[in-house]
């Protein structure tokens, strides 16, 4: 019944299947492992090479490089290799129990040649983002690198960075003052003024040229006499608006000249504002390790845990969901005499790396199975020691690590830390892990931090009185500029509107003390013709009195004669 | 997958008037509506496929009987969930012997434990007695009366000569 032939052909066919697979299934392996990677931690991964081995049966990766999403040019960790054991008969059934998994020369936040962002766009983006976010940073008066320890130490910086109340006040004033102009502008009127000058004199000038000859004369005189009356009616006028404006002119300087004094005011309001956010009670309590280590790493601590929480996500807990429907059916489990094995599990991994070991148990996909996962890290080298353990959702550890004063961010030469650490070239810092993993509590203290208290807080007296000083000149300095700059512009509009306005006052006055003048010398002149004209009338008189009494005599003396006759 | 259907089809009226005898067709036949009816299972279809190049039976015969079945099994789904549901769930007194079988080696793989596939699987088993002697007696029935009866068919031998059946098979491909 059996076909022999049947039977080797089948062999044959699925000796060439399996042989190709195993020939292409480290390729396949290296790509399949590659690509879940990536997803988990959204940023490039290489491996150098992945090999299977059937017995033990497992998988070793050599030279894994995770980027780091936030920093593309790190890694955010590297290993040299990994030595995977898989349990094969949890494997047929769908579920990868991982019974150890050694992992050596794992380092973290090593240098990348090329980026490890996944999309150049979106490292793009981020930078984008991160530049505007930085400009932001700088131009805000509240914003949080202000704030940070070292920064605050940099007292004159923080002045250019804190919106000032005198370049406020400053720019008030300039505004101000280019509004003044501006209203001055419509005042002045100028050319009004010289034409209506130039009439006048013009008028005068002909109303001065005056000879009487006639009586038609002496009428022409009297009507450049009214002429003269006008113009300086006119003259008066103009006086009037003058000082008007120059009244207004001096309120406006006046004004101005207030809003320049109060810039001192404004001047001491920026220099309390700077003193308040030039708070070194960090520093004081001499908090360095807390102040300056413990964000980095929360930051690393949460970025591993995502990770993880990722490749969970990818694992469900069950192969198939228990969906109730009649095209897939519902899946049902029934126990087993063993613990029942979720679909990632990973028994035992150890870890060693330039500065540590570590032990992790029982790490799966899911923990309710599998109980708590328990992290065991022996740093017992010179650098770091203690561990950290997690208990399910819990984690707690303690680590104590030696910490070197260049390894601390921020410790900028001549910085107030930098004097402090002078004569330190390393220090102990210990680490306590408390909380969640979604939310651990990391305190840090260091012996540093006790011996620096008091030397720190001296130090910072001295940076805070030093701060106060480099502050006030600052401020003055800043102040006096503003005052200088205004002052300057005032006497630019004292000299284009007020003396402006005064000469204008001049040369009215002068132009009416002419037409004063020209006024009297019509008066002089009428006066005169007038006491001719008396004189030659009075003589007249007298010459026609002669005449009248020489011709009544003549008559008299005819009338005589012809009586005389005719008697 | 139509073309190949076909040329299994042509291949198995082959196989009809074949010197295999009808039992040794009619196992395969059997064997590939097993793997037709129940959903994908890569155990079970290497197991079944291993049968038919081991057994001295018409692997053709069998292949033909998986795409045949496989293309009306979906329609059996809903009465195998009803069959597995009330063997797995509502039989309690069968529990501990499906955790019996669920902690045997190998069988977890066939997936029995879902729904569907258990009923699948036990009205595959169920047909494999009446498909067998069916299949059979319709092979000794073919070859012994109808296949000559065919032949004679007018047209049957139109077909053959104006090469019409090459046409429509021209024809089936192109619209595919």
């Amino acid at each position: 019944m059996i076909r022999w032939k049947g039977l080797a052909k089948l062999l044959v066919v699925l000796s060439v299947f399996f042989g190709g697979y195993l020939l292409f299934f480290d390729k396949i392996l290296t790509a399949t492992i590659t690509a879940a990677l990536e997803t988990a931690a959204d940023a490039k991964v290489e491996i150098k090479e992945t090999k299977l081995s059937l017995s033990p049966f497992g998988i070793t990766i050599q030279g894994l490089k995770v980027g780091d999403v936030d920093a593309p040019m790190k890694n955010l960790f590297e290993t040299d290799t990994i030595e995977v054991a898989i349990d094969l008969t949890y494997l047929m059934e769908g579920k990868y129990v991982v019974e150890i998994m050694k992992v050596s020369g794992l380092e973290f936040g090593t240098k990348r040649e090329v980026s490890g962002s996944r999309v150049e766009k979106k490292e793009e983006e981020k930078e984008a983002s991160s530049k505007t976010q930085k400009g932001k940073s700088e131009e805000s008066p509240e914003s949080p690198s202000v704030r940070r320890p070292v920064k605050q130490a940099k007292a004159t910086d923080l002045l250019d960075k804190v919106a000032l109340e005198t370049r406020k006040k400053k720019d008030e004033i300039d505004a101000l003052i280019e509004q003044k102009k501006e209203e001055l502008k419509t005042l002045t009127h100028t050319d009004d003024y010289t034409k209506r000058l130039e009439k006048a004199k013009t008028d005068l000038a002909g109303s001065m040229q005056l000879s009487v000859t006639s009586v038609e004369d002496l009428k022409q005189v009297e009507a450049s006499v009214k002429t003269i009356q006008a113009i300086k009616k006119d003259m008066s006028d103009m006086k009037h608006e003058i000082v008007d404006k120059q009244k207004k002119v001096r309120e406006d300087i006046t004004l101005i000249k207030a809003e320049i004094k109060s810039l001192k005011k404004r001047g001491d309001a920026d220099y309390k504002k700077a003193m308040s956010t030039l708070n070194l009670d960090t520093l004081k309590s001499g908090d360095v390790s807390q102040a300056f280590l413990k964000g980095p790493l929360q930051e690393k601590l949460l970025k591993v845990r995502d990770i993880w929480r990722r490749v969970q996500r990818a694992f469900p807990s069950s192969s198939k969901s228990e969906d109730e429907s009649i095209e897939t059916g519902i899946t049902v489990s029934f126990p087993r005499p063993e613990a029942p094995v979720p679909r990632l599990l990973i028994q035992t991994i150890y870890l060693s790396g330039g500065n540590f070991k570590g032990e992790i148990r029982s790490i799966s996909s899911d923990q309710a199975i599998t109980g708590p996962t328990q992290f065991l890290f022996d740093f017992s080298d010179k650098r770091t020691r203690g561990e950290v353990s997690v208990l399910g959702e819990t984690v707690s550890g303690r680590l104590v690590s030696v910490v070197e004063k260049d390894s601390l961010p921020g410790v900028e030469d001549g910085s107030l830390l930098a004097r402090v650490l002078k004569d330190i070239e390393n220090f102990e810092v210990l680490t306590t892990i408390k909380g969640t993993l979604l939310h651990p509590k990391i305190s840090m203290s260091s012996e540093l931090d006790s011996k620096l208290k008091s030397a720190s807080k001296a130090l910072a007296n001295e940076a805070l009185v030093k701060a106060k000083r480099a502050l006030k000149s600052k401020v003055d300095k800043q102040v006096d500029d503003a005052r200088k700059d205004t002052l300057e512009q005032l006497s630019r509009l004292d000299n284009d509107y007020a003396k402006g306005l005064a000469k204008d006052l001049k040369d009215v006055e002068s132009l009416d003390a002419l037409a004063d003048k020209g006024r009297a010398q019509a008066k002089a002149l009428i006066e005169e013709h007038n006491t001719k004209f008396k004189r030659a009338v009075a003589k007249a008189k007298v010459q026609l009195n002669k005449e009248k009494n020489k011709a009544v005599e003549e008559a008299k003396k005819a009338l005589e004669d012809t009586f005389k006759s005719l008697w | 997958m139509s073309v190949l259907l076909l040329k299994f089809l042509k291949k198995f009226i082959k196989v009809l008037i074949s010197s295999d005898s009808p039992p040794q067709i009619a196992v395969s036949f059997a064997l590939g509506a097993f793997m037709g009816l129940t959903p994908d299972n890569f155990f079970l279809s290497i197991i079944i496929v291993s049968l038919l190049f081991i057994l001295n039976v018409n692997v053709s015969a069998g292949l033909v009987s998986a795409g045949l079945f496989s293309l009306f099994s979906s329609r059996l789904f809903p009465l195998a969930h009803k069959i597995g549901s009330f063997l797995l769930i509502e039989q309690t007194g069968l529990f501990s012997f499906w955790t019996t079988l669920y902690n045997a080696p190998i069988l977890p793989f066939l997936e029995f434990n879902n729904t569907v596939m258990l009923g699948t699987l036990i009205l595959a088993l169920l047909a494999q007695l009446p498909i067998y002697f069916l299949v059979k007696k319709g092979i000794i029935v073919y070859r012994e009366s109808l296949h000559e009866k065919l032949q004679k068919l007018k047209i049957i031998q139109t077909i053959k000569a104006s090469g019409i059946g090459q046409w429509v098979h021209k024809g089936w491909r192109f619209f595919q």
